[in-house]
């Protein structure tokens, strides 16, 4: 059963970032990590307009597969924001992953206990507004805010720096994902 | 006031206008396609319909207040609206059935539902000259006759050329929030 990690905070306040490098040094220890993203741009699109992928979409393929040497992409013509978290977990069903890092989709894992959670925040009042409502487990509180409030915390939700204390933030996720790890 | 009368004789209004129609000319300034960032204080030609809801779903993409676009239509920095912020919604308040009333707003973190009722929302920022009006929810014009009423102006085109940027109307400078939460 993999693990689920949300990384929840408003924009530009470096969830990607943050999802880039938990991916890098994660993948590093032997994780297999699966992440998905949510997009609030209404004419979002990974496919390129006039592609031939994009062409067969808009002659009206419900679902376009691309296979080439190293990638397989599938694009479903759906709504997304209609997708429910275990419609989102079922995309990663054929494999098996340690661990799946969800960018955003906050509405979606707030009251989830199985979700393991990270806030990105910029200042205190900025984390609050993240935190309310949104029910454990919190695991760390990154971002800016770490610039001003290093080595502190909110709610006993540890603040990390990841400039400084990035390891910490692994260690965090690592005894979540693998209870053993160190032993 | 004898003097000043023999010295400028009144005459009739057609006079009046006759000579008006004759000094300036009769050709109207043509209009011109602009970015939306750019318009303040010029003359709108048309409404201004956002056809595209952003986003496209009833929750909150950033932080922000949000309101009935009938509340706020006259609104300008001379002529200032004033809400009642009502509440707060969060990601954990899906789904909702928080409704908006009259002259209310209801501030919603990003990726909290929108209240029923609500078809304006103005990005929250921390420096109140830095508003920002975006379309929200589907089949929306909340810009008609907004910007035309308070003499700023955004050509139509120019907004279904950015339609997925932010438009800064910058208007609502004079908006003010009321919180009467406890």
């Amino acid at each position: 059963m993999s693990k689920i990690l949300a990384i929840i905070g408003t924009s530009n306040t470096g969830k990607t970032s943050i999802i880039e490098y938990l991916v890098t040094n994660l993948v590093k220890k032997g994780l297999t990590i699966g992440s998905a993203k949510h997009v609030h741009h209404p004419d979002f699109s990974i496919d390129l307009d006039g592609k031939d992928t994009w062409r067969h979409a808009n002659a009206g393929s419900k679902r376009v597969v691309c296979l080439s040497e190293d990638e397989v992409a599938i694009i479903r013509k759906e709504k997304g924001p209609e997708y429910k978290l275990e419609d989102i977990l079922k995309l990663f069903q054929d494999e098996e992953f340690d661990l799946i890092i969800l960018e955003g989709f906050h509405w979606m894992v707030s009251s989830r206990k199985e979700v393991l959670k990270i806030v990105t925040a910029k200042d205190v009042e900025d984390a609050e507004k993240r935190l309310n409502g949104t029910i454990p487990p919190i695991l760390a509180i990154t971002g800016k805010i770490s610039n001003i409030l290093r080595g502190k915390s909110i709610q006993k939700i540890p603040i990390i720096d990841l400039k400084d204390e990035s390891d910490q933030l692994l260690d965090l996720i690592m005894e979540q994902v693998l209870p053993t790890a160190g032993n | 006031m004898k003097s000043q009368q023999k010295k400028f004789k009144l005459i009739k209004f057609k006079e009046t206008l006759s000579r008006m129609e004759k000094t300036i000319p009769n050709n109207p300034l043509e209009d011109k396609k602009i970015k939306s960032v750019r318009v303040l204080r010029r003359v709108l030609t048309e409404d201004v319909i956002a056809e595209k809801a952003l986003p496209d779903h009833d929750f909150a993409a950033m932080d922000r207040y949000t309101m009935r676009t009938q509340n706020i239509q006259n609104t300008s920095e001379n002529n200032p609206v004033k809400l009642n912020n009502t509440g707060e919604l969060y990601p954990s308040n899906h789904p909702t059935k928080a409704s908006i009333g009259a002259s209310e707003a209801i501030y919603a973190v990003c990726d909290a539902p929108i209240a029923n009722g609500v078809d304006a929302i103005i990005k929250a920022d921390n420096q109140a000259d830095k508003y920002h009006a975006v379309p929200s929810k589907k089949h929306l014009s909340i810009l008609k006759n907004l910007v035309g009423a308070n003499g700023y102006a955004i050509t139509p085109t120019s907004i279904e050329k950015n339609k997925n940027s932010i438009i800064d109307i910058k208007i609502f400078g004079g908006l003010e929030f009321f919180n009467i939460m406890s």
